[in-house]
């Protein structure tokens, strides 16, 4: 089982018209080949990078072969494959609070499980840490390996969103001032990574590395406008997530340019043909927040069974590294100027957003044609749900935007009560009901 | 004459009432759950025939709702205790555009429309501070029934403070307190008053807009009635019937299905009460 | 019979204690005070702009929370809580401006908050890097003060010459002295002067221009070493915790009760910088950024990989000269809650004792408290 396995089984494995393999086969076997070879990495003398979704410059590591983990995908894995209860008890047991997010507990449980990890793989320890700045339980996260591992770890400060009106054009002189900083961490990362591999920097690795997560970016920003049509071909919170498994860990990589093409025509198709996720399409909801990985197909099922669909989500932003949000593609004639440009938009347009967001879900409800938001708070996430109470609070006065309002955790099974959920479900399609047919009363008057 | 059933399966009690085609109240019942909740929802369904003199048959609808609503076997429709309160409590009392209800496990606050249609809801159901449970604690560290803990909170003149925000500590907090020579009385009106701005930040939550309707059990407590009027600065509706008021919506949306999608704007007969 | 030095010394703490305890703008501060969310804040800007920073230290264990339950998890610490509160119930009416920094989650979203509700209180995040050991960081906080500078500029609506940064940052440069000269006194003649009076003495300074606040502790000093002491024999620990969330006084007098702490990092905002910013020649701004990465404390909030949390605790025991350690979090603090588990670790295999206590500004009772505590120093008797 992999982390394509949280996905839909609603599409069996079909063969395309020329016999080629469909997209969540290419996805599966690209997930499957990329944990073996993570298994292996240091057998092959390859060096281990720990590295996080939000701001990792991984572009830099695949020029210097670095082999990626992810250990937030790990801790997703553990708790998609229920050994997330075990791994957090272990990790509560030596002494972390309760309150500490699930995925820092579930990755301990893991060091103290001999880096077992239930898909069967033998987790490597990493040769290099980085932890941006875009989520500060990463660095408090990395620390614990730098105590464990005696990591070498890297903190990128990527400089985000100072407010909620924040607005960086490109070549700005604030634009150039952060990207400065940032670009003199990314040569002081280089250096680093030398000394760990012994290897020199080649700077036209990294452009090539660009012109594939070039490639990725336009096809990943064409995919997430698909979902603006009616019926949505997929759920972002479900289908979204297997996509964005193969994103992540195939970022730069002509492998993963060929999956994005694939999934690319196969959702463009299903465009053409008006096929929806959702056979009886009754109410578009974005989704704020993050999944809940230990029941994630069943929380979307309690929408789904309404004919709810979630066509958009900030998490896809986020947790895809920001990949949409910039809306520049790297310049590869100056490739480490412009990943220093690039991976400052980025945060400031996309991922430093949780704390700012009501204006892009304002933007996201025009687009996605939307009927309403849903909240999904996490009891050990910050990060994600902070805010968030005030938040919906401000878009439901301003917009007059119907929300609901769910609590669960990432991993922890603990704090998923299915009775408690489903009545908020319920109740709430119950709402939007009600809401539709006085609409359609007074439109009638 | 036909007649409708509203069932409201909850995580203590199970209540019933029976509706005739115009609405008027014919019978209600309530009995405390048993472990089984599609059995106790059976019981309660014979008791409120009985008080009515009806048979089975003569139910053209039944709606179910409550935490147990999909247990209910007989069930022909299931509907959420959130719409279901909110029609109840615009029913009794036609001004009603916030909800509270405080229930022994739970409390929701719901923002309603001119129709009952329901807005916005915010509840309460993770953790027992806030809701019935907590005074629960009070009457077991006091060693009082329930129903005399409004009546004593009410003499008080120098509420305590509490501030454990925990049901299970709140024991310990008040034997504390009563160890310092603190009056029970004041210890109760500090419980009280903890309850009070706890459910106060839900109704803020959904915006508090007036009529305010209190339902639930604990709203038979004058004690919370008079701290959350003075807290939300507004006056409260409250009812004998607070704790039909979901089973009472249940029957009014079973009145909706069998009045062929017109929604009944029915109010409940004085006579019937 | 009470001397007179014990006297006014009770006169100016009783006066410390009602500015540390204050929680809004004062009248004659109307438009002319910055808030700004904990750890470190470069004050001396807003000094040198005519402004009063005015540091946001929670609600303690008196304010009534109504309002920001609403609108806040209820997994989230304290302090952000009670902070949101201040401002939804018009106590912080008045203030200029809010500024937040990325010292973690909870804190950025402050900004997002306080933008969303208070739109007459202009309100960011100073976005001070977590990174401070590549080569380029001192310039990037240079460029972010600026970006400070200039925002201040334009809100009062005259230049902040070098000059008047310079004038700041000497008064600044007095007031670290005194400070460390106040942290001296307590670790070396703790009988002397105690963490609370320590306490209100510093963070009085939070709500009154430092210049007033230097005149106020030259007084301080100038009793103390007057003061009679009585000698007292308690064991000499550290305390840890107190960088952000505030734990309420009586907390802090339940430990002095049967311990001397001889060294915190209360307040550590306050005396982040540890040295004098160089502020005779050169850009004043520069100096100021330099110092903060060269020269500074540390924290659980601020990544340093020279400044590894074990190495710190060791050195600030063996400085202090302290036989134990008191490790506290506060409740849903994240990073606070992570160090905490390493410093026990650290200090489990160093063979030290230490005591983990878990605490929120707004507690009320401290008996349960005290018999940990109780406990604790009686078994240092037996060490």
């Amino acid at each position: 089982m992999s982390v394509m396995d949280i996905g839909s089984n609603r599409s069996t494995t079909r063969q395309q018209k020329d016999g080629a393999m469909d997209a969540r086969t290419a996805g599966q076997r690209l997930i499957n080949q990329w944990l073996a070879s993570l298994g292996t990495a240091h057998e092959r003398g390859q060096h281990v990078a720990y590295i996080f979704v939000m701001g990792n410059a991984i572009e830099i590591l695949r020029a210097f072969d670095f082999e990626m983990a992810f250990p937030e995908i790990n801790s997703l894995q553990s708790g998609v494959r229920k050994s997330a209860p075990d791994f957090i008890a272990k990790a509560e047991d030596f002494g972390f609070s309760p309150d500490v997010c699930s995925y820092v507990k579930a990755d301990v449980g893991l060091m103290l499980s001999n880096m077992m990890h239930p898909s069967g793989i033998q987790m490597p320890e990493p040769d290099l840490a980085i932890a941006s700045s875009l989520c500060n339980v990463y660095i408090k996260w990395a620390e614990i390996w730098e105590r464990r591992f005696g990591t070498p770890v890297f903190v990128l400060d990527i400089p985000g969103k100072r407010f909620a009106t924040w607005k960086v054009p490109p070549g700005s002189p604030q634009h150039k001032a952060d990207a400065r900083w940032v670009e003199g961490q990314l040569r002081d990362l280089i250096a680093r990574c030398e000394q760990i591999t012994g290897k020199t920097f080649d700077l036209d690795r990294l452009a090539e590395v660009e012109t594939y997560v070039n490639e990725m970016v336009r096809l990943w920003i064409d995919i997430l406008a698909f979902n603006q049509h009616r019926p949505a071909p997929y759920n972002s919170m479900l289908d979204g997530l297997t996509y964005m498994g193969v994103l992540n860990a195939w970022r730069g990589t002509p492998e993963g340019v060929e999956y994005m093409r694939l999934l690319h025509a196969e959702i463009a198709d299903k465009v053409a043909r008006g096929e929806g996720r959702v056979a009886n399409e009754r109410f578009r909801l974005i989704f704020s927040g993050t999944p809940c990985y230990v029941n994630m197909r069943r929380l979307i099922e309690l929408f789904e069974s309404h004919g709810g669909v979630f066509p958009a989500s900030d998490y896809l932003t986020y947790a895809a590294g920001g990949l949409d949000s910039a809306g520049l593609f790297y310049d590869t004639s100056r490739p480490l100027e412009s990943l220093a440009e690039v991976t400052t938009l980025a945060a400031q347009m996309g991922l430093s957003n949780h704390f700012f967001s009501h204006h892009t879900l304002a933007q996201q409800l025009r687009d996605y044609s939307a009927d309403g938001i849903v909240y999904h708070g996490i009891k050990s996430c910050r990060t994600v749900a902070t805010s968030m109470a005030d938040n919906r609070e401000y878009v439901t006065t301003r917009h007059g935007m119907p929300t609901l309002y769910i609590e669960s955790d990432l991993i922890d099974p603990r704090y998923w009560s299915d009775a408690q959920i489903k009545n908020r479900v319920d109740a709430f399609f119950e709402l939007l009901e009600q809401r539709r047919n006085l609409a359609g009363m007074k439109g009638r008057e | 004459m036909e007649y409708v059933a509203g069932i409201d399966v909850g995580s203590t009690q199970a209540k019933g009432v029976i509706l005739d085609e115009q609405g008027a109240l014919i019978s209600k019942a309530i009995i405390d759950m048993e472990t089984n909740m599609g059995t106790a929802a059976e019981v309660v369904f014979q008791h409120v025939l009985a008080s009515a003199n009806l048979p089975a048959r003569a139910i053209a609808f039944t709606v179910a709702t409550g935490y147990g609503r999909y247990r209910v076997t007989f069930g022909d429709r299931q509907v959420t205790e959130i719409s279901c309160h909110a029609r109840g409590a615009l029913a009794e009392f036609p001004g009603t555009r916030t909800v509270l209800d405080i229930g022994g496990q739970d409390t929701k606050a719901i923002r309603i429309g001119d129709s009952g249609e329901v807005i916005d809801f915010a509840m309460n159901d993770k953790c027992a501070a806030g809701t019935g449970r907590f005074l629960g604690a009070a009457s077991f560290a006091l060693e009082m029934p329930l129903s005399e803990l409004g009546p004593l909170a009410l003499q008080s003149t120098r509420p305590v403070r509490i501030t454990t925000t925990c049901t299970v500590f709140a024991e310990t907090e008040i034997i504390g307190h009563l160890a310092k020579g603190h009056l029970p009385e004041d210890v109760l009106m500090g419980m009280h008053y903890s309850i009070a701005t706890r459910c106060a930040s839900l109704v803020r939550r959904v915006g508090l807009t007036p009529e305010v309707t209190f339902s639930g059990g604990v709203s038979r407590n004058q004690a919370m009635v008079v701290l959350l009027q003075e807290v939300l600065g507004t006056p409260l509706n409250h009812s004998a019937q607070a704790q039909f008021m979901g089973a009472i919506g249940a029957a009014l949306y079973a009145l909706d299905n069998i009045h062929l999608g017109r929604r009944s704007e029915h109010s409940l007969k004085e006579g019937a009460r | 019979m009470v001397s007179n030095v014990e006297t006014s010394l009770m006169n100016l703490l009783e006066q410390c204690y009602t500015l540390a305890t204050r929680m809004g703008i004062a009248d004659d501060e109307q438009h002319s005070a910055i808030g700004y969310f904990p750890v470190y804040f470069p004050e001396e800007i807003v000094h040198a702009a005519g402004l009063r920073p005015h540091a946001l230290l929670g609600g303690g264990n008196r304010l009534e929370v109504r309002l920001a339950d609403a609108r806040i998890g209820s997994f989230v610490c304290s302090i952000c809580r009670s902070t949101t509160e201040l401002g939804l119930n018009g106590t912080l009416r008045g203030m200029k401006g809010f500024f937040t920094q990325p010292i973690c989650d909870a804190a950025k979203h402050m900004a997002g908050i306080w933008g969303r509700n208070f739109a007459d209180q202009p309100s960011q995040i100073l976005a001070m890097p977590q990174n401070v050991n590549s080569p380029a960081v001192v310039r990037y906080v240079y460029d972010e003060y600026q970006r400070l500078r200039s925002i201040l500029t334009e809100q009062v609506g005259h230049e902040i010459t070098d000059e008047a940064i310079s004038a700041s940052l000497r008064i600044y440069n007095e007031h670290r002295l005194l400070l460390r000269e106040l942290y001296r006194v307590k670790r070396d003649d703790p009988a002397r002067l105690s963490t609370v009076e320590t306490y209100l003495l510093m963070r009085a300074g939070t709500r009154i221009r430092k210049e007033k606040h230097n005149d106020l502790l030259r007084e301080a000093q100038r009793l103390l070493s007057e003061r009679h002491v009585r000698p007292r024999d308690k064991p000499r620990v550290i305390f840890l915790g107190g960088f952000c969330e505030q734990p309420p006084l009586e907390m802090l007098e339940t430990i002095e009760d049967v311990c001397f702490i001889v060294d915190d990092d209360l307040l550590i905002g306050q005396r982040w910088l540890t040295e004098d910013v160089p502020a005779e020649e050169g850009d004043p701004v520069w100096a100021l950024a330099e110092s903060y990465v060269e020269r500074s404390a540390s924290s659980p909030v601020q990544y340093d990989a020279r400044k590894p949390k074990e190495e710190m605790v060791m050195h600030m025991l063996k400085e202090a000269r302290a036989e134990a350690a008191i490790i506290t979090a506060a409740k849903f603090c994240e990073p606070g809650l992570d160090d905490q588990l390493a410093l026990s670790h650290k200090l489990e295999a160093e063979n030290i004792p230490y005591l983990v206590l878990e605490f929120e500004e707004k507690m009320t009772s401290f008996e349960q408290m005290a018999m940990q505590v109780e406990t604790f120093a009686e078994s240092l008797l037996f060490h």
